[in-house]
Formats: C-alpha cells, structure tokens, sequence
C-alpha cells in the first residue's frame, strides 16, 4: 500500500503518480485536486457485495471547464493515468460514484453546473454535467417557462446528464430519457472537442431540435461507454400538460401479471397511457409503509403469506400499476373512459385516483415522480432488509404477459434460493419492459454479502442463458454482462476504445470495455 | 501548591476518571480535530435516536470532565496538543423529524452551510445512502462510517446464510485508525453480550498525527486476544471466546494465512484475565454504546496508533443455555463527517 495515497492507479508507481498529481494541481490548483482520505471517502461507498476496497480510487479531481478536461486528458495521456468521470455521481445500486477499477483517479463535474439554454418554445435545454434536476427545477419554475422534466428515482440530487448517458429512465411520457436526448459535446481523449449532430456545423441554430445530422449518428457511442466526456449536453422538455390524472390499479395475485400486461401494452402502444407505467410488486411499495421485522424475523426470504397480510394491512396490491393521463381534461376524459373499460372487464381489477388514493405515501410518491416532481422516497427501498446493500437487477422483457410472469418466477425462485426478497417492478416501455429488482441484502452479514453475490451471479447466467439481456449493471458485473452479448459485440467495442482511446485513460472497464 | 504540582494533582483526576470510563490516558485527545470548532449531532427520526444521543452525551461529558479537571494533553495522552480548545463545545443538536429523505434539502444547506463543523449523524440505510451524496455535494470530509445491526439471523438464529454470524454485527470505515472506534465499543459491548462482532477497515492504514511520535506497542485488548495476519502486518483479528480460524470466518474474512499473536500478546495472557479492571462506566444497551464510541471516534479520544488497514474484534460465548435478551430486531447507520 502507498504511504501517500489511499490507492494507486494499476501499474503505476508512486512516484509516476506524484508527477501526475502534480501536474493536475498545476492545471486546477490545490483545492480541486484531492487525495486524502477523508475527501475520497465520500466517492467509495458502493453498496455491492464486494469490498469497497476494489473501487478506492487514488484521487478526484474537480474540473469546471472544457479547457481544463482537455489538460487534464493530455496529463493521463502522458502518465497513463486512467480517469473515472462522473457527473453527479448518484448511480446508487450500479456502483455510486465510485469507479470500476481500484485506483481510478475520479473526475468529478458536479462544479461544471451551468444551465447554458433552456428555449421555452422549441421546448429543450442545454446543460453542463454537473447540473442538478433541482437546480432545473428551479430554474424553470422561476422563469415560469411552463416545462415538465422527467426524473429518475433520485430526483433531485442527480441530474440528467449522468442519467440519460447511463440509459436511465423516469416516468412521465419522456420517461425512456435517451429518446429525448439532442446533441452533445464531448471532449476525446486525444483532447479534441467532438460536438455531435448539428453541433458540429458552425453557426448552427438546430443542434438541439435535430438529432441526426449528416452521416453515422454518434450520440448512442458514448452512453454507457468510455469513449469521451461529455461535456454539454442537448435534451427535450416535455410541455405541461393542461391536466394530469395519476391513478393506481392493484390487482391481487402474482399470476395477474399476466393480465395487466396485455391490457397495458396496447393502451401504451396506441398513447392512450403516455407515460413510463410502473408496476410495481407489493415488496417494492412496502417499505414506505411497512418495516419487515414486523412481519417475518427468521432466516430467509418472506414468505408469501406474509406478503398477502403485509399487502391487505397497508392497502397495496400484490401488484400497483401506476400510470397517468395528460393532456387537456377533456382528452383525458375520453382516454379514462378506455382505461377503465379496458381494466374493469375481468373485475379483478382495484382502480383509485388521487381522489381515493392520494393521502397514500406510496401512491403520493409515484404521482410525484409521474408528474416530474422531486422526491426521494423509493429509497426507503433500503431500510427493508437493511444493512446498506443493493444491486439493481435489470433484465429487459417483451411487454407480454406470459413473458413477464416467466421473469418474475425466475427471479423470485432464484432470489429465494439465496434467501432474498423479491423486490421488483417493471417499467413499461412501448413494446419492451424494463425489469427492475432490487437485490437487498444485510452488508454487516458476511453470509449475506456472499449470498447476494452469488445470487447476482446466478440471476445473470440464468437470465442470459434464457436471451434475456441486461440493460444495465453495477461496476463489479460489467465484465460478466458484456460477455452475455458475444464475442463479436466486444470486439467491435474493443475496436472502437482502441481507435479513440489508444492508451486506454478513459475509465478502462466501464461496460467491460477496455 | 505550586503549579506543577497542581497540574500533577488534575492530571491524576483526569487518568482516574478516564479509567472509571474505560478509556486509558494515554491514548486521550489524538490532535485530529485539525480546524474543527464545533460538533453537531444529527439525528434522522429513527428508533434509535434517544439511546444514540444518549451515548454521545456521555462521551462528551467524559471530554468535558477531562477539560474541567484541567489536564494538559501532554500529561494526559503523553504527547503534545491540547485538549483544552473550543472544539469540545456542546454539540449542536439537529432533529429532522420528518427524516432525511423528506428533509434532503434542509440537510444540504445545513452541511454546505457549515464550515469547521465536525458531526456525527444517525440514520436508516435509506437515509444513510443519500447524506452520502449530499455530503459529497458539499465538499465535506467523512471520518467514520457505520453499519449497525442486531438481527437474529445471527448465529443463534440459524441464519440461511451461515450458522456462524452473530447477532449483533458492526462494520465501520474509518479515514484511517486515528479515527478508529473498535476498541471502545468492543469494550463497552464485551460484559453484555453473547456474541458480536466488529469489523473496522481503515482507508489509510498509516495513523498520521502518530508519526510525529515514537510508535507504540499495540495495547492487549482485556478479554481478547489479539492476531496479525502472517505476512500482513496491518490486517489484525481480536477474538475473545473463539479461535482466531472461527473469528476470521464469522466476519467474512477468508480462512487462508496463518494467524500469528500480535506483538504484545504476552502481556495479555499475563495480565489480561488476572489484573482487576478499573470500574467501567455502564451503558444502557448497545446503540448508547455505538453512540458513544462515534464520538469518542470524532473527538479523537481512542485512536489506534499501529499501521492498519483492517481489524475485527469477534465475541462468542461458549455455547450453552444463554438467557435470550428480548432485543427487537435494529439496523441503522452511523457518520462521522467534517464539514
């Protein structure tokens, strides 16, 4: 272990990394270069049952301009440094902030937090990374521009560049966020500046209102990549609707599932729901009513019969289908009449409004994040098992019943076997499903810890071998899901990193891509 | 009664009322606090708020005991500082009543806000994975992080998972054993407990402030025995009823290498079980306990002053017919950061 340093980066000496250092705080100065461990300790927590220890980085360093991250690219050229760029950092349950490799050197933008232009007309904005979606918030409610955003689970304190350059996704009808992203610029790692589509054309006025430019459209390279750094960043507002109605249908039995989804898909489909639609598992709601202990305190994943008491104690259905209309209220007068004609004909159905159902902390939350306001209440997700760990699950499905059902089983007999829960919900797309399962476990029980990595492991071997792919992964399984996708796919990747990256500086190991 | 001798009078005051706390002189006041002036108390609206209050309140009231008596640092830790400074101000206390993940915002002004602040903090794991970001947003500095569970998964409760994980767990990561919290809280846990275990990782394994001094031989740990991993010196194991091969499984460490006695170890067969201990300061119940122990962390009361980067200490009784404490099933998260 270096005496100097909490880590170093892989194959460099001390003293490589001295000159490195050195050479950073000569570009950003002191206080913007940092190394002890007090201001690293913030960047390590991952929530992955593996030893934080493997993703210590060596430093952080905090950039405001486009002209220092050219630097600081030359720098790591030069030393072989490699960086792990993040903007916010709020990854929580894929890895946080920390960075994939131990002794990564973090390039932390949350200082480069400019709202460079949001055009209230064409309905978009342009944003340095390190903006927040609250500093958005506000901005947007002060100048009374009249625009929704769409936010993810963390809301507030992340923003929408990290979000959407990792594919995440919110709730309102903007929700699958990549869809709506326009534009980038992107420092490279030779230094250069790329700006992608229009942006590229000088005196362009259609950077942010046309995506595709002249040629390959590039944006996709870098999301969930490590081919650049973005460093603005184009995306489109959704105007505020004359009139949202949020509602929940719950519905009784796991097998349900089946039903909904087909009653959904063709309601998505056609745009009569517009939104991202939740739904949402009993165990996934309950921990902003409920705390496990009171229902089950031995070893083991709760059973079903606690989860139908738990369900009819705290008004929740096995399954909570949440959704919204937007639109004038006469649109949403006739798509609420197809809504619950379409769900009230098998009577198994529970349908509440926010007349019914608005006092629920559940169905307060999920209105909230469905009407693009902040909250941070899902995070009660991890008082359920308590401990500290969490590893989201995120296989992708068809928006079929039968399909969604074949998913569900597997991963609740999987996670049994482990003796976890299944906490899980799935995000309605057009025609695809996001799957999404909170693997919670206990951090201070060394058995769980081990557990809960096997299970991962386990979930994605199954699921791969099956054809279902992961959309997105935590920092310690990116290896093993990039080789779900073959051999041919990696290699293109490979391709890639070593014709834009040759040294290899920018976070080597990202989706398994060095 | 001149001054020196007066300065000997307090000094003796303080070391017994150190030792009445469980807390040994010499190790009193590590000059940590850096530019710290004042500390707050954070506490998140969980069940555990009081009885974790309650332990930081008794930790101060041994700084402050300490202070009014008088001792210089040099006497009482053997090395210089002060332990006299503003930094031992009572801690300013903050209640979210709502809890953190309604009250993010006024949680963020505070720790931007607030410069030379040094705070301890209790959550719930949800709350906890969130003060980490805001922290982070803010520039601030973490000292100490905890877990803390009591669950009957444990090793009495036939866990799934393993037969041999007690019930009452701890996992703390310190910036570096200056700020370790281990010793006291094992200390404090060992009288009442049938099994626990604790296990600290240190960022950086070099105790800083310590290098300014000649290095001290580790200290027994009454009522365990303490281990180095051969060829690691810095990764340590403090068992008290089981072996070093069972201690080492129980917190998850991997049962390859060889476990060797640390240096020291001598003294504790000699002296550790036979030598009358000086009266321990009771705690109600555990969470006072792990309170107490994240202050004395924050104050820099009980550092480690060897090289580490891990350490656990391991308790088991004997198995046998043990009266069950009716303790409700806890978990919760525990922070020292500096603002």
């Amino acid at each position: 272990m270096s005496n100097k340093y909490i880590a170093l980066p892989k194959g460099i000496s001390e003293k490589t990394f001295d000159s490195a250092i050195g050479d950073f705080r000569s570009v950003l100065g002191d206080a913007a270069v940092l190394t002890s461990a007090q201001q690293l300790a913030p960047y390590i927590k991952t929530m992955m049952p593996v030893p934080d220890s493997d993703h210590t980085p060596s430093a952080a360093l905090m950039a405001t301009t486009v002209e220092e991250i050219q630097k600081i690219v030359g720098i790591c050229n030069r030393y072989k440094v490699p960086i792990w760029t993040i903007s916010t950092g709020k990854n929580l349950g894929y890895g946080s902030a920390a960075p994939v490799e131990r002794g990564q050197v973090v390039l932390d933008l949350k200082r480069m937090n400019r709202i460079l232009e949001v055009d209230k007309d064409l309905a978009y904005a342009l944003v340095e990374p390190g903006v927040t979606y609250k500093q958005l918030y506000d901005h947007i409610a002060e100048h009374k521009l009249g625009l929704w955003l769409s936010m993810p689970a963390p809301s507030a304190i992340a923003g929408p560049v990290g979000n959407t350059l990792d594919r995440g996704v919110g709730y309102t009808p903007y929700g699958e966020h990549f869809l709506f992203a326009c534009g980038m610029e992107v420092v490279l790692a030779n230094g250069e500046v790329l700006r992608t589509g229009m942006g590229s054309m000088p005196n362009s006025n259609t950077w942010q209102v046309f995506k595709w430019g002249y040629g390959p459209y590039l944006d996709g390279i870098f999301t969930q990549s490590n081919y650049g750094i973005v460093t603005k960043f184009g995306f489109w507002l959704m105007p505020a609707p004359p009139a949202f109605k949020p509602f929940v249908i719950q519905y009784e039995n796991e097998e349900d599932i089946v039903e909904i989804v087909e009653i959904i898909r063709p309601l998505r489909i056609s745009g009569v729901i517009p939104n991202a639609v939740v739904i949402a598992h009993a165990l996934y709601e309950a921990p902003v009513k409920a705390r496990r202990s009171d229902y089950v305190t031995g070893p083991g994943s709760i059973p079903d019969a606690a989860v139908r008491k738990l369900a009819k104690d705290h008004h929740l259905g096995i399954w909570n289908l949440y959704a919204a209309l937007y639109g004038t209220p006469e649109q949403n007068e006739v798509n609420w009449k197809i809504v619950t004609q379409a769900f009230g004909k098998s009577g198994k159905a529970k349908i509440l409004t926010e007349r019914e159902a608005g006092d629920d902390p559940a169905f307060k939350y999920r209105a909230s994040l469905m009407r693009g306001d902040m909250t941070l209440q899902e995070f009660s997700l991890y008082n359920w098992r308590g401990g500290g760990g969490s590893m989201w699950f995120a296989p992708v499905s068809q928006a079929r019943g039968s399909e969604t059902l074949k998913q569900m089983a597997l991963t609740k007999e999987i996670l049994a076997k482990y003796g976890l829960d299944y906490s899980g919900e799935f995000i309605v797309g057009m025609r695809d499903m996001h799957h999404i399962v909170d693997v919670l476990y206990d951090k201070t029980d060394p058995g769980q810890v081990k557990a809960a990595y096997q299970c991962f492991d386990e979930l994605l071997t199954i699921f791969s071998a099956q054809g279902y792919g992961t959309y997105r992964v935590n920092t310690a399984f990116m290896d093993k899901v990039a080789e779900t996708y073959g051999p041919v796919q990696r290699q293109v990747h490979k391709t890639l990193k070593k014709a834009l990256d040759p040294n290899g500086i920018l976070a080597p190991g990202k989706s398994g891509i060095r | 009664m001149d001054v020196r001798r007066r300065n000997l009078m307090k000094g003796l005051v303080t070391g017994g009322t150190l030792l009445a706390l469980g807390i040994p002189p010499r190790v009193f006041a590590s000059t940590t606090a850096g530019s710290v002036r004042k500390f707050g108390l954070l506490l998140g609206n969980t069940p555990v708020d009081a009885a974790f209050a309650a332990g930081v309140r008794t930790a101060y009231a041994l700084s402050s005991n300490a202070r009014l008596n008088g001792v210089a640092e040099s006497e009482a830790a053997g090395r210089a500082g002060s332990i006299g400074k503003a930094w031992f101000s009572p801690p300013r206390m903050i209640k979210l009543k709502g809890g953190l993940l309604t009250e993010y915002e006024v949680v963020g002004k505070l720790l931007e806000g607030a410069r030379g602040v040094r705070w301890i903090a209790v959550m719930d794991d949800g709350s906890a994975a969130v003060f980490m970001e805001l922290m982070r947003n803010a520039g601030a500095g973490l000292i100490l992080r905890g877990s803390h569970a009591f669950s009957r998964h444990g090793a009495s409760g036939g866990s799934s998972f393993s037969q041999e994980v007690p019930e009452l767990r701890h996992v703390w990561t310190a910036a570096s054993p200056e700020f370790s919290a281990g010793d006291v809280l094992a200390e404090k846990l060992l009288p009442g407990y049938n099994s626990f275990s604790i296990v600290e990782d240190f960022l950086s394994s070099e105790h800083f402030a310590a290098r300014m001094y000649p290095r001290r031989l580790n200290k027994p740990k009454p009522g365990f025995l303490s281990y180095r991993l051969d060829g690691f010196d810095d990764i340590h194991l403090h068992c008290s009823g089981l072996s070093a091969a069972d201690g080492c499984e129980s917190v998850g460490w991997s049962k390859a290498g060889t476990w060797v006695p640390l240096k020291g170890q001598e003294l504790e067969s000699d002296e550790g079980s036979t030598r009358p201990r000086p009266a321990q300061m009771q705690l109600t119940g555990w969470i006072e306990s792990v309170g107490y122990a994240a202050m004395t962390a924050a104050m820099g009361l009980h550092s480690y002053q060897i090289p580490c980067s891990q350490r656990a200490f391991v308790h088991q009784l004997p198995l046998g017919p043990h009266p069950r404490r009716n303790v409700r099933t806890e978990r919760f998260a525990s922070f020292v950061i500096e603002t």
